[in-house]
């Protein structure tokens, strides 16, 4: 009887302390593109992008794991995927800020957040304009193409 | 015609008339036209073009100055005001590299005066608040901006 009386007790604080967790960690549904990324509110864009970064980092890093420090798959990671990690190049209230002023372009709000992510850093970075405006229209093209909508003009 | 291409037509043939002239424009202004501006402003806010909000603000200041004295001029000017604030901040999120939040040091006194002048924001703002890693607390300009316009329609002002 007292074996079931603690593990009732017990059950019943992680259910509390699950609750309370729930309670200061907002539920993001990640976005896929601008549409459901400005729909968020500024507290789980903060959230989301904090994770975002740490999630591609974790990712690289096992990618290095998996295939070994000297395969093809690490270099072409540390030359190709690197460059693109938010992680440690931008904080969360960067990344959070130059998605919203991305995707203040009515045009752009069909680009995927992965793309829209990678644009935003070679901007930042200082890339030449017309890369970058031939980067966005690719991104435009591809977002209008998997939401199955037309290029939307400006 | 929806509003702002009317606003386009309108706003243009405002500022057409020869320099000579005093007043450029008749002290009777028909009831739609700050509506029309008001409206502009609201859209360029809702599209975060800082630009266009710009130059609609602007507009709307002169309007204010030669609308005829009396309640109607007194809404649109006190509409003009909640504006000013949104323009300020939209400014700041359109232009800075952190422009997602803002405090003390990248809007000086922005904060303890929206607290001041718009009774229920500190309790509003308070839910989206946060804190970056040296402890400095940051406030939305997303959030902020939506509170503003909250305001202006529970005026019952036009949007």
């Amino acid at each position: 009887m007292k074996k079931l009386a603690v593990a009732i007790a017990l059950m019943l604080s992680a259910i509390v302390a699950n609750a309370a967790d729930r309670a200061t960690t907002p539920e993001i549904t990640p976005p896929a593109n601008g549409e459901e990324f400005l729909r968020l509110s500024s507290t789980e864009k903060l959230f989301w992008s904090i994770g975002y970064s740490q999630g591609y980092l974790d990712a690289l890093n096992k990618i290095d794991v998996a295939a070994g420090a000297n395969s093809a798959c690490a270099s072409l990671a540390a030359r190709t995927e690197r460059q693109s990690s938010t992680a440690g190049k931008m904080s969360g209230f960067e990344l959070v800020s130059g998605l919203e002023k991305f995707y203040a372009d009515p045009a752009n709000t069909l680009i995927p957040v992965g793309s829209a992510i990678r644009i935003y850093m070679l901007q930042a970075a200082g890339k030449d304009q017309t890369t970058i405006q031939e980067l966005i229209e690719t991104a435009r093209a591809l977002g209008a193409e998997s939401s199955h909508r037309p290029i939307a003009s400006k | 015609m929806d509003f702002r291409s009317a606003a386009f037509c309108i706003i243009p043939l405002l500022f057409a008339v020869p320099a000579r002239v005093e007043k450029p424009l008749p002290r009777r202004i028909p009831a739609i036209v700050p509506g029309i501006v008001l409206t502009a402003l609201h859209d360029a806010n809702a599209a975060s073009d800082s630009r266009r909000f710009d130059g609609a603000l602007a507009v709307a200041k002169f309007m204010a100055e030669v609308m005829p004295i009396g309640p109607q001029r007194n809404e649109f000017r006190r509409c003009i005001l909640i504006y000013q604030d949104i323009g300020a901040v939209l400014t700041y999120a359109m232009r800075d590299r952190y422009g997602a939040y803002f405090n003390d040091d990248s809007l000086p006194g922005m904060h303890d005066r929206l607290i001041a002048d718009y009774p229920g924001y500190d309790d509003y703002i308070a839910e989206f608040r946060v804190a970056d890693a040296k402890g400095n607390v940051l406030y939305p300009t997303s959030e902020t901006r939506s509170f503003l316009v909250g305001q202006i329609a529970n005026r019952g002002a036009p949007p």
